[in-house]
């Protein structure tokens, strides 16, 4: 690089003094005249009614609130998880060896669903599920509602 | 990050004075146009959008976090309205070329001793003769003064690709305004 510039030198071919700061003085000029130009005549304008037409549709009207459930998405994955942990939980507690399924916790889990389809209770467990069901929509309406009024 | 006004103004229309969004609209409205127009190029169309985009603002106005500017929100409302409308031209018009090349000639006349109306004739036409996106960042960049970054959001393009655009568009309109822009170097110099 030296050697090229002293060569450049040498030929009487190296740049003047201040020949950055000029070629950048250029440059930002070039950038303000454009900047200027377009700011005096580059923006559009609408039509004079523009606003009045707008707020005409506006009238009476306010802004929407946004729907937020009382329970979130995540409290759901969370009672989801909970519940799926405490089952498996329940399922491999009390074996002889650690990992393996307790065979006194699956008969039992075995009764209960043979049950749960046999005598008629699946019935009641899906009323009792809607209802539980309309109870927590409800909740969550009215909680809709509240933020809303 | 919000501007002490406009904080002040969405609060009221959020707490249901809806007159006071009338300030947000005379304020944002004539860049809210510009970037409808330099997309959709034919001003009823503009104006259609524009409002639409208001009124999305309006509606979604709960929804803005002020985690940027109103104006970049607002910005990115009409930017996205007016491309969906242009999808929707496109599939209308599916024979129509939809990139209208209005300086056909190239032929931009040496500006210096134009009156401003033909001044801004021209200045239009070279805006106009860009690709529209250019246009549109050509637009918020020079006039609204928005960073790199605030167009990147409004676009969501990436950075090399606005850069690379705003490059080329200035080129283009450096060629295109040469003469007006000799004048305005003189005042400057």
């Amino acid at each position: 690089m030296e050697e090229k510039k002293h060569i450049l030198k040498k030929g009487g071919l190296e740049a003047g003094a201040g020949f950055t700061s000029k070629l950048m003085e250029q440059i930002n000029a070039e950038e303000t005249a454009l900047s200027n130009v377009l700011s005096k005549h580059g923006a559009e304008q609408p039509s004079v009614d523009f606003t009045a037409q707008l707020m005409s549709q506006l009238e009476g009207k306010t802004p929407k609130v946004p729907y937020t459930p009382v329970i979130s998405k995540r409290t759901w994955i969370g009672i989801a998880a909970a519940f799926i942990g405490v089952f498996i939980l329940t399922m491999f507690s009390g074996g002889e060896a650690s990992g393996r399924l307790n065979p006194e916790t699956l008969q039992t889990v075995k009764d209960t669903v043979s049950g749960f389809f046999s005598n008629g209770s699946l019935f009641t467990y899906l009323i009792l599920g809607a209802l539980l069901l309309s109870l927590a929509l409800f909740l969550d309406q009215g909680a809709y509602r509240k933020t809303e009024s | 990050m919000v501007d002490l006004d406009d904080k002040i103004y969405i609060q009221q229309v959020l707490d249901g004075e809806t007159s006071s969004f009338t300030h947000l609209v005379n304020k944002y409205k004539d860049m809210v146009f510009s970037v409808c127009f330099r997309i959709l190029r034919q001003r009823e169309d503009a104006e259609d959008v524009a409002q639409m985009a208001f009124l999305k603002a309006f509606n979604n106005l709960h929804a803005f976090k002020g985690d940027s500017k109103y104006s970049t929100w607002l910005y990115t409302i009409a930017y996205r309205t007016a491309i969906s409308r242009t999808k929707l031209k496109k599939i209308d018009t599916v024979n129509e070329d939809f990139h209208i090349d209005i300086a056909t000639d190239n032929s931009f006349p040496q500006l210096e001793e134009l009156k401003s109306q033909e001044q801004r004739f021209y200045v239009q036409k070279a805006i106009e003769d860009l690709h529209e996106i250019d246009g549109v960042i050509i637009t918020l960049f020079y006039i609204e003064e928005c960073s790199i970054q605030e167009i990147i959001k409004i676009t969501e393009l990436s950075e090399a690709n606005v850069k690379v655009k705003l490059h080329r568009a200035r080129k283009q309109l450096k060629s295109n305004l040469e003469g007006l822009l000799q004048q305005e170097l003189k005042s400057i110099i």
